[in-house]
């Protein structure tokens, strides 16, 4: 057992000990050259040091060296309640134990971050507001069968748990007055439910939307079979249009399948570091053909680094959506601004820009940032365009909501762009304000977490910008 | 050791409570299970969401009665009547909720089931969009928390705006075509129902606000603040 190679610390102090006493005993043979002693007194001093070092050795070192399985084994035995807690807490499950009385009486780990308020002793019916839970609990208690059920959190994003329920003491036979505590088990199904939902919206979407090019596709493809055969005018034309149409199609579905794949994944917020200034830049140079076609200048203002917690891909994807908007808006000759900033310890209310846009700008916040007191990276995108009334700012981010009238961004766009920019925002679980006056311009501010380990970094960047 | 009367009082006002959030539960769930009823237009579904009506009007006479009963009992601390009073108010505006969510059910089966689903995806995001602002007033309650009070208040702005836009669209479908007129109505009710229910969330903020601070949630310093910034623009 001493060799085992498991415990090194034993073999190092073995050799100390024995290190030590044979120090000892040159010491003393050196000594009792020097005075010469009598053999005998050297024997008393030799058996006094030997004494003297297994004291030593059972004093120090022993708790340590001597028998760590045992001291592990015996610790087990007297905090088994707390390895019990430990082993809970592992589960990525929320686990809750409740009283007889419905009473909750022990949360784990995961659902004590599931419901951070949640108290003990408090009734399970105010934690998990769903009126089946009372019934499933009685029924576990009074051993008949209990059908799990679904219960749904709205904060931060939609969740959906299925939750079982089992008894903890089993049938207490004969006692109808002792009754049996119950645990109850939350799983996390939303992933599920949201795939449900989502293909079930996808097709809706999908058949809806491409119903009208298809229409007008067959339309054109009737007519150059027909009496625009010989036409090589017509044709030219027509098939211009043709491919028009079938691009927006590919465009649809691309963006719909993205859509599908960022709500798919809403409820997992990213763990990553990404850049956001960097994001900005893929932006800008990805839209840049399009803008010098336009005439349309595009310009970054604000620190070269802004680490967020995010996925560097969806942060292109959010941030090209707005700017690729803003260079269509923008008249020719006029400029597209890209500002980057930090604001430290964000409090509700925060984050407008004070009045860039005129008195009498309208302003909506389409996403709060959840966490008051953090930081976050802010980038404000504004154009010169021609803004739009207040009444279309609270659907601006629905999937397929047009501004009436706006006949350009039916040719081209496919109406999901910014619906795209909502839900990568919340997937983020950052903040997305718009601010718009008619004739004067629009802005665009999408708050980030910032990333937390760059903290230098940040606080420079701070300094810089304020 | 607490005298008996108190101990009574203790018992009484935490089985109140207890009703109040079954109440609670039950009404939520009334409310998403009419909007996944629309949604899948699912009528047996509505169906049960009358029967769930009947057990909330029966919550909430129960809560009357009870509330009744508390406060005839002797030496009823000032706080505990606020509290008692507050739950009397606040299964009020639960028991209309369900009113409303069941209103919402009653009406799916007039729909036509092969409309557009870009008319009903608008009732069901300002459906889910109001079921948020409940949940947050029913967490605000069951958490004791100020903050949440003053946040749903903040966002029932937001309602509002969301079923103006709603009426405009519905409105420019019926000039479009008369033959949307039977079913773009009943959106309509629909979507007044859900801007009512908002209503009732808000003033369960505004009396859980009230309770744990004694002040009108109006006289909030974000409130105003926020009123500030509203009032841009619309002059």
């Amino acid at each position: 057992m001493a060799d085992s190679p498991k415990n090194p610390s034993k073999d190092q102090n073995r050799k100390l000990f024995w290190g030590m006493l044979g120090l000892g005993l040159i010491a003393l043979i050196a000594i009792g050259l020097l005075y010469s002693l009598p053999l005998f007194d050297l024997l008393i001093a030799i058996s006094l040091l030997i004494v003297a070092s297994f004291l030593i050795r059972f004093l120090i070192f022993s708790p340590i060296s001597e028998n760590p399985e045992q001291r592990e084994d015996s610790e087990t035995i007297n905090t088994d309640l707390d390895a019990t807690a430990r082993l809970a807490d592992s589960f990525n499950e929320a686990i809750l134990t409740v009283s007889p009385r419905q009473k909750i009486i022990y949360l784990n780990k995961s659902a004590r971050s599931l419901f951070p308020k949640a108290q003990m002793g408090q009734s399970l019916n105010s934690v998990l507001r769903h009126p089946g839970v009372k019934d499933l609990v009685d029924n576990v208690i009074e051993g008949r069968p209990a059908e799990p059920i679904i219960f749904s959190l709205q904060t931060p994003v939609e969740q959906y748990y299925r939750i079982t329920a089992s008894s903890i003491d089993g049938p207490i036979p004969g006692d109808p007055t002792r009754r049996s505590r119950v645990i109850l088990v939350l799983y996390n199904v939303t992933d599920i439910e949201r795939a449900n939902t989502l293909r079930a919206d996808f097709l809706a979407n999908a058949s809806h939307e491409l119903k009208t090019p298809i229409a007008s596709l067959l339309g054109y493809i009737e007519t150059l079979r027909g009496h625009a055969k010989d036409d090589p005018q017509a044709r030219d034309q027509f098939l211009g249009i043709m491919q028009q149409q079938a691009e927006r199609m590919q465009r649809l579905i691309s963006d719909l399948l993205s859509l599908r794949r960022i709500e798919q994944t809403e409820h997992i917020a990213p763990m990553e570091t990404s850049d956001i200034y960097l994001a900005a830049r893929a932006a800008k140079e990805a839209v840049a053909p399009m803008a010098e076609n336009r005439k349309v200048k595009t310009k970054y203002s604000g620190p070269k680094s802004l680490p967020v917690i995010g996925a560097q891909d969806e942060l292109v994807q959010l941030i090209l959506n707005i700017v690729d908007n803003a260079v269509q808006m923008s008249p020719p000759g006029s400029k597209v601004l890209i500002e980057g900033s930090i604001l430290s310890n964000w409090q509700p209310g925060d984050g407008f820009a004070s009045d860039q846009l005129g008195p009498d700008s309208a302003r909506r916040r389409i996403i709060e940032p959840p966490a008051t007191g953090k930081d976050y990276a802010i980038l404000r995108i504004r154009d010169s365009g021609p803004g739009f009334a207040r009444e279309h700012l609270p659907r601006l981010t629905e999937r397929f909501y047009r501004i009436a009238g706006d006949r350009s961004s039916r040719e081209k766009g496919t109406g999901l762009g910014l619906a795209i920019v909502k839900h990568i925002i919340l997937r983020h679980r950052g903040g997305l304000l718009i601010e718009t006056a008619e004739g004067v311009g629009t802005e665009f501010v999408l708050l980030l977490p910032v990333a937390p380990r760059q903290t230098n970094e940040t606080s420079q960047a701070s300094k810089i910008n304020t | 050791m607490l005298p008996r009367s108190m101990i009574e009082i203790e018992t009484n006002i935490s089985e109140l409570s207890d009703t109040l959030t079954d109440l609670a539960a039950c009404v939520e769930l009334m409310l998403s299970d009419s909007m996944t009823a629309l949604r899948q237009f699912n009528l047996p579904l509505a169906q049960e969401i009358s029967q769930r009506d009947i057990q909330a009007n029966n919550m909430q006479r129960q809560i009357d009665e009870d509330a009744l009963r508390i406060m005839t009992l002797k030496n009823l601390p000032a706080t505990q009547i606020r509290k008692v009073i507050n739950s009397v108010k606040i299964a009020n505006d639960l028991e209309r909720v369900g009113d409303l969510a069941e209103g919402i059910a009653r009406r799916i089966r007039f729909l036509t089931a092969d409309s557009s689903p870009n008319l009903t995806s608008g009732i069901e995001r300002m459906g889910k969009q109001v079921a948020q602002q409940l949940s947050h007033a029913l967490d605000a309650l069951s958490r004791d928390n100020s903050v949440t009070a003053v946040q749903v208040w903040i966002a029932d702005e937001d309602i509002d705006e969301l079923y103006n836009a709603l009426f405009r669209e519905l409105l420019t479908y019926m000039m479009e075509d008369p033959q949307n007129i039977t079913h773009c109505t009943n959106l309509l009710f629909m979507a007044k129902n859900l801007e009512r229910i908002g209503d009732h969330a808000t003033n369960i903020a505004e009396s859980v606000y009230f309770t744990l601070t004694g002040v009108p949630l109006i006289e909030d310093e974000m409130i105003i603040k926020f009123m500030d910034e509203q009032n841009r623009g619309t002059t």
